[in-house]
């Protein structure tokens, strides 16, 4: 009986003892050199194995963290914002988790509904433990959960997509971990391009003479102050925020639609969050004396389908979308179906019309 | 008759031990019933049964001729003033108001007090010396005054019966005897009194009827000599007492032996 | 005692001759009804004040004069030589935001004040037996399903009642009828709700939903406009008539169950009535501005500092008083700064400090 006892013991012993060997042994070989597959170097000529050896690279992610990524073959996201890096990048078939994600997304990578989920917006620790991805990609406004996921020895990047410059940033820093640079410089330079259009067609407009605006949010009384990204992106296409002014710690500061009411902007922009329509405001017979109303220029941004205004390549689109409705003689629809239809086949590898995505 | 109370019987549901069991009396106007027993034989109980809020589980209990089961909340409110042991309300009202929620089972749903209520209020508070308190909040009066305050209550809906439940038991050795003489003044004017006490004394001095109420359910019922005996007082009260004549008060006391 | 003789047949006198004594007398009963009806007058007047101060401030420059003038031709049905735009402004943004103001004040106070009567607790608030934490599932759902605004209103209505419902059943399912058993339930219920919120906020999307799902528990009246008010004013209107009807049976509720059935109250049918109108009340507020905190709390109190805690008197003052703090609160939250501040936090800073002054005010009372 004791015997059993002790051969049990010794068994289970020995397994965990394994187990040990093996998860100490699993991740990329710690201090490895920097190695890119790219750089010859005499130390690869004098090591054989060096195509055994996994690469490493080291990066400073956004929140200024240096995170050491190995080979990756599976990505792991939680966060809906974090999704569009990934799917942009053409990274989908490493996806090995998702959280919160759209009907959009789900056209590009028919596969996410069959994904894992390790967390919503916060990753779940035991199963991101669990699922132990190459790369873990998550959001700067994290910041109680950094700890636990580095002690897991999960090599993540943190992305703080706030401005257009940071967006593309992101893209670049995931491309770094995974070894794709090429495709996030092939981003950038489509992404400025795209927003060059804009710029290119309004250059020569002085700013006096540009027409004003404001975007509303969730409420009619929310407006996107200046510091947001989809001020960014409107500016970009021309038009002078009325509410750039307010410097607010929150998104979407709640000013009161008495204040829009005084600012009377030219244009009215409507967010995708927001709970009326701007058929709703169009007939409003209290709105009917605001300068936007009268002349008809109140509009939701685009599209049901895929949101130009969240952080993400599809703002490039919003600012070229903006331009033309701030400037309806500058930019016809036709070139903004040709445009979109271009996009969507260069970053998502998608066939599909501007007319489907609000459907 | 007032009251006509057959055969009840009673237990808290969910509990063996009966309360009270086989009890019976009738009350005519004017007439006094004190109900004597020791602390938590169920005297309240059986108060509380007497203006419906329990149901005996057996007997009948007829108030004016009519059975109590088949009378609203108001119709029994109409003829029964109760006077309660203590009453600790959380708001502040004023003596006046608080006299005039005794109106309650007069008025319908929506209506409250007229103006004529408010005037037999006052004639009310004062007859009973307190109108200079009409318009204090009734929970800083003193005990005696709040005792007052409910006995205006229980009768400016002019009802027939009234119920005192432990009138004497929370007012100093003066109040207790204005208290008893109140009571006795009140059964003069015909209002039929039931209270109940747990001090002999007390029911000596009232006279009438007198019911005993002793744990396990006993339940005894007759004129004050006849039921107030020793034994009797000495087996609810499991302690030695004595009744004496007194010729100059011209009463029988009741009084314990040297300690 | 001596002149108690024949208090029966002296109170069954004729009360003409009475009446003559009692006028003599201090009469206070009178006095008091005397002072309250000028009490609740000032209010009104402080209410109507109120409303026209209010019209006349915000960020839209509309001169002091302009504003009022535009008021009074509306109430004439005068034509103004303004603007239309200035118009809408006062009339169109402005008036349904105050009026929804005072009349969600008034509500919440109305109903705040019945339930700490009829549960003889006043550290009660209206939404204790669950009103609010239901509503505002309700409205979660709906914001989930992605319906309107007017689905939304009429889904937190509904779950607002439907949790006091489920509230007030869990008792009867225990056969029991004491008032504790039922705070207990609340907490329950509205442990439950707070639960099913939360659940409902993991799932929701996290740009769209769930935004609209915290703006809309931080309560405001910001964007309530005469559509959804006329909504719910009938329902409103309904059960405050009613509980001002009650107003005196909500005292004797406030005795206690066994004295007030003794007195003659049918006291389950009374207690179902005004818990069904103060809940309706609180549900029909929450479901247009979204829950807001301390004002049926407080407002009682005050009321009962000021005309007493008789609730034919209290209820008018508390529903003028709560009406015209919601009113301030609101008023002073759309024109302090850049950025409007939200109405919970206002209610708060000014109802808490203000509720410990009144518990040291009337700290003898209590202990």
């Amino acid at each position: 009986m004791k015997k059993i006892i002790i051969d049990l013991f010794s068994i289970i012993l020995a397994i965990s003892l394994a187990a040990c060997g093996s998860s100490t042994s699993a991740p990329p070989a710690p201090p490895a050199p920097p190695a890119s597959p790219v750089a010859t170097e005499p130390a690869a000529a004098t090591e054989p194995a060096a195509p055994q050896q996994p690469k490493a690279v080291t990066i400073t992610d956004q929140a200024g963290r240096t995170v050491e990524v190995g080979d990756v073959e599976t990505i792991s996201v939680c966060w809906y914002m974090a999704n569009d890096f990934v799917l942009a990048m053409g990274l989908g078939d490493k996806l090995a988790s998702i959280g919160p994600h759209d009907d959009f997304q789900i056209m590009v990578l028919p596969g996410i509904p069959n994904l894992q989920t390790v967390g919503r917006g916060r990753p779940d620790m035991e199963k991101l433990a669990a699922l132990n991805p190459d790369l873990f990609i998550h959001t700067v406004a994290d910041k109680e959960n950094i700890d636990a996921i580095e002690r897991l020895g999960i090599p993540m990047i943190q992305i703080d997509p706030e401005d257009i410059d940071a967006t593309l940033e992101a893209y670049h820093l995931v491309g770094k971990a995974t070894g794709n640079e090429g495709r996030a410089i092939m981003l950038e330079e489509y992404y400025r391009n795209t927003v060059k259009i804009a710029t290119d067609r309004i250059g020569n407009i002085p700013e006096d003479q540009r027409p004003t605006f404001v975007l509303l949010g969730g409420e009619k009384g929310k407006v996107a102050d200046g510091s947001m990204m989809q001020s960014e992106m409107i500016i970009n296409g021309g038009g002078i925020n009325k509410a750039a002014s307010i410097a607010a710690e929150e998104f979407w500061p709640e000013v009161g639609v008495e204040q829009v009411f005084e600012w009377n902007p030219d244009v009215i922009f409507i967010s995708r969050q927001a709970k009326y329509t701007a058929e709703e405001i169009l007939q409003d017979p209290v709105w009917a004396d605001l300068a936007a109303v009268k002349n008809g220029r109140v509009y939701e941004l685009p599209s049901k389908l895929h949101n130009w205004e969240n952080p993400g390549m599809a703002t490039c689109l919003g600012t070229v979308w903006s331009m033309m409705k701030l400037y309806p003689e500058q930019y016809s629809e036709e070139e903004m179906d040709k445009l979109a239809s271009d996009f969507y086949k260069t970053v998502y590898n998608l066939d599909i019309e501007r007319s489907a995505l609000d459907k | 008759m007032i009251y006509q109370v057959e055969n009840i019987s009673f237990a808290y549901p969910g509990s063996s031990r009966t309360i009270y069991r086989n009890c019976s009396f009738e009350l005519k106007e004017g007439e006094i019933l004190s109900i004597l027993g020791p602390n938590g034989a169920g005297k309240s109980t059986l108060l509380n049964s007497l203006i419906g809020i329990l149901k005996p589980q057996k007997g009948n209990i007829f108030l004016a001729g009519r059975n109590i089961r088949s009378l609203t909340e108001k119709e029994i409110a109409r003829q029964i003033g109760y006077v309660q042991q203590s009453h600790n309300p959380v708001f502040a009202y004023t003596v006046l108001d608080f006299v005039l929620m005794g109106c309650a089972s007069t008025k319908n749903l929506f209506s409250r007090p007229a103006k004529e209520d408010h005037a037999r209020a006052l004639h009310i508070l004062e007859m009973f010396h307190i109108v200079h308190l009409a318009d204090k909040p009734y929970i800083y009066l003193s005990g005696g005054e709040q005792q007052q305050a409910m006995i205006a209550r229980a009768v400016i809906h002019q009802p027939k019966v009234l119920l005192f439940d432990e009138p004497t038991s929370h007012l100093d050795y003066g109040r207790q005897m204005i208290t008893l003489r109140m009571i006795k003044k009140l059964a003069a004017e015909g209002y039929a009194v039931i209270l109940t006490t747990h001090n002999p004394d007390h029911v000596l001095l009232l006279g009438g009827k007198v019911a005993t109420m002793e744990y396990e359910g006993h339940f005894s019922i007759g004129g004050a000599g006849d039921i107030i005996t020793e034994p009797r007082l000495a087996g609810i009260y499991q302690a030695q007492l004595h009744l004496l004549d007194i010729e100059e008060l011209d009463r029988t006391a009741c009084v314990p032996p040297k300690l | 005692m001596k002149k108690a003789i024949s208090m029966k047949k002296a109170i069954s006198m004729k009360k003409a001759i009475n009446m003559k004594k009692v006028q003599a007398l201090k009469s206070p009963g009178f006095a008091k009804s005397g002072k309250a009806l000028p009490f609740n007058l000032i209010l009104i007047a402080a209410v109507c004040l109120g409303i026209f101060l209010a019209l006349c401030v915000g960020k839209y420059p509309v001169s002091f004069s302009a504003s009022l003038k535009i008021v009074f031709y509306n109430i004439l049905g005068w034509q103004g030589d303004w603007d239309t735009m200035t118009e809408n402004v006062v009339m169109g943004l402005r008036l349904p935001r105050v009026l929804s103001a005072v009349v969600i004040g008034a509500s919440l106070s109305i109903s705040g004040a019945t339930y700490q009567g009829v549960f003889r607790n006043p550290l009660v608030s209206p939404d204790f037996l669950g009103v609010s934490a239901g509503a505002c599932v309700g409205a979660a759902i709906a914001i989930l399903l992605g319906f309107h605004s007017l689905a939304i209103q009429a889904f937190a209505l509904a779950g607002g009642i439907l949790a006091v419902a489920l509230t007030t059943l869990l008792p009867r399912l225990l056969r029991s009828r004491s008032a504790i058993v039922l705070v207990l339930s609340g907490v329950i219920v509205g442990g439950a709700m707070g639960s099913i919120m939360g659940l409902l906020k993991y799932i929701a999307d996290p740009t769209t939903q769930l935004p609209a799902i915290t703006y809309w528990q931080m309560g405001s009246v910001a964007n309530i406009n005469f559509r959804s008010l006329a909504y719910v004013l009938a329902p409103m209107a309904v059960s405050m008539t009613v509980l001002l009807g009650l107003a005196w049976w909500i005292n004797i509720l406030s005795l206690g169950e066994k004295d007030a059935q003794a007195l003659g109250a049918n006291v389950a049918q009374l207690r179902g009535v005004t818990i069904l109108c103060a809940t309706v009340l609180t549900a029909s507020s929450v479901s247009i501005s979204g829950t807001i905190g301390w004002v049926g709390l407080v407002i009682p109190h005050l009321g009962r500092m000021l005309v007493g805690p008789d609730n034919r008197r209290l209820l008018p003052a508390s529903a003028l008083l709560g009406g015209l703090f919601l009113l301030f609160a609101d008023t002073l939250g759309r024109t302090i700064a850049k950025t409007e501040l939200p109405l919970s936090i206002i209610t708060g800073l000014i109802g808490a400090p203000f509720y410990a002054w009144l518990l040291y005010k009337n700290h003898t009372r209590l202990s």
